[in-house]
């Protein structure tokens, strides 16, 4: 009986979202054109990760609806002039929209589907938003809210689902936030950004059981910048250190990742986006998450490009 | 006539010059505050904090599992302080790294100078990381003040680490303007660099 109940295993998708935070001195800073110029604060924005989220180019078609239609239409029109004056609006939801859609994507497989995202940065509406297409994309009671990365990995190492008496694994786990060499920083930019920081010191808290799944191994893949390089210059990185840890298999990208295709609808309809507004804050949202993936960015150039496998060493 | 004209102009220039000069990193500073995370806990913590003295180094959690052992670390901290600074706006440092055993290493009232002595740090030996290659070396610093009576919030962070634990002599400048380093495409607002 013993061995049936360890026999018993329900595989878990987990996507993981960390915050975006802005940066309000850039939107002040085109106030002041004598200090600077536009196309320095450009520059400087284009490398940051996934800023340019509103992309020009897409084409709105087979709307059903005028008023998506009409919004899809002026977000495409107008989403980099609104983008320009407020930094906010398509950056503050991507590692949402991008943890909805890997729910919708890539829990193929799993028994139950996981959200788990930091609180840190959002107001109450956008939390809303964020639980209510967890409500719709995730398990039933799978959406959690959480502030630190100490709770980040109790959540993980949860041995059981809630009144289900098989051990839970991870099938495969999607992270999406900013990251710097050797931290996946889940509130980069954000005040105390170090309770929501996950190095590999954390990594190796992680239950390396949770990621075992009939002699086979998870998988685990880091969507934020630089996971796969160290500090001091070595491929790897945390990216190894997680796979060391965890016994997983790892994908995770050495130069920046890039978020821009996160509202970009391309030739396809732009329905289905919306905007949330409150707390002084106007953002760009979709219930049914991002339309597009993450791909690899291009700097620093000195990095080699490419998303990379990592298994334990 | 037109020299009185020139003269006035270049005086008014000149001040409006000093103003920028003296204040404009201040002013700068003034626009980037931001609210706290939409509800008083923060500040609640801080005060209890500040009033049962805890305003030292703060321990992570997690013991070592590698080799304890500490290290001495003088930092000179340059860049501005926010007005009200002392009163109800506090600061606070965070060294980052897996290395270093603590995370916060300073709350209270901003001050130019900290010198953290016997930091717990973690190991693979006992030998202190020398060399600014030394992946054991790097640490991010972070510095932020938080407005306590209107519950908001500075931060000054750097995308990028700095061999900290070998230098020991650490210069800390922020910056109200993001550093747009040329060549390297990254934007940072904190500076590091070795104390001469």
């Amino acid at each position: 009986m013993q061995d049936d109940v360890a026999e018993c295993i329900k595989k878990d998708y987990v996507a993981v979202v960390g915050t975006s935070e802005y940066f309000p001195i850039l939107t002040a800073s085109t106030s002041f054109p004598f200090i600077f110029t536009r196309s320095a604060v450009s520059a400087g924005l284009r490398n940051l990760e996934g800023a340019l989220v509103i992309s020009g180019g897409g084409q709105v078609a087979q709307v059903p609806n005028a008023q998506n239609m009409e919004l899809g239409q002026r977000i495409m029109d107008e989403g980099g002039q609104i983008w320009n004056r407020n930094r906010d609006y398509g950056n503050k939801m991507m590692f949402a929209a991008q943890g909805i859609r890997g729910l919708r994507l890539n829990s193929g497989g799993a028994d139950y589907k996981t959200l788990i995202y930091f609180t840190a940065g959002y107001n109450s509406a956008q939390r809303a938003a964020i639980e209510a297409a967890g409500a719709e994309h995730a398990s039933p009671g799978r959406t959690f809210a959480i502030s630190n990365t100490n709770e980040l990995i109790a959540k993980l190492n949860e041995a059981a689902f809630p009144n289900d008496k098989c051990s839970r694994r991870i099938l495969r786990m999607d992270m999406y936030s900013h990251g710097i060499p050797d931290d996946l920083a889940f509130g980069y930019g954000g005040r105390n950004a170090s309770v929501r920081s996950f190095t590999a010191a954390h990594a190796t808290r992680l239950n390396r059981e949770r990621f075992e799944i009939h002699g086979s191994a998870g998988s685990i893949y880091s969507w934020a910048c630089r996971s796969a390089i160290s500090d001091g210059g070595t491929h790897g990185g945390l990216a190894q250190a997680i796979a060391n840890a965890t016994g997983a298999t790892v994908y995770a990208f050495s130069r920046r990742t890039e978020y821009t295709n996160t509202w970009n609808t391309g030739t396809q309809s732009a329905t289905g986006l919306i905007e949330i507004s409150g707390d002084g804050s106007l953002v760009v949202w979709h219930p049914d998450g991002a339309r597009g993936g993450v791909v690899g960015g291009t700097s620093p150039s000195e990095n080699p490009a490419g998303q990379f496998r990592f298994v334990p060493q | 006539m037109t020299a009185i004209f020139t003269r006035k102009w270049f005086l008014v220039l000149l001040a409006f010059a000093g103003v920028i000069w003296l204040f404009g990193g201040k002013l700068l500073m003034e626009m980037d505050w931001r609210e706290l995370d939409f509800d008083s806990s923060d500040v609640e913590d801080l005060r209890r904090e500040l009033a049962s003295g805890q305003v030292g180094p703060r321990l992570k959690v997690g013991p070592c599992m590698k080799q304890a052992t500490l290290v001495n670390l003088d930092l000179r901290l340059d860049g501005p302080f926010p007005i009200g600074a002392g009163r109800d706006v506090v600061m606070e440092v965070y060294l980052q790294s897996d290395a270093v055993m603590v995370d916060r290493v300073y709350l209270g009232a901003p001050v130019r100078h900290l010198l953290l002595e016997a930091l717990p740090v973690c190991l693979d030996s006992f030998a202190l990381p020398e060399s600014d290659s030394d992946e054991a070396a790097f640490a991010r610093i972070t510095v932020d003040f938080v407005d306590l009576q209107a519950g908001r919030f500075l931060t000054f962070q750097g995308e990028d680490a700095f061999p900290i634990l070998a230098w020991r002599r650490v210069r800390v400048d922020w910056s109200a303007v993001p550093w747009l380093i040329p060549g390297t495409e990254s934007l940072s607002n904190i500076m590091v660099a070795p104390q001469q």
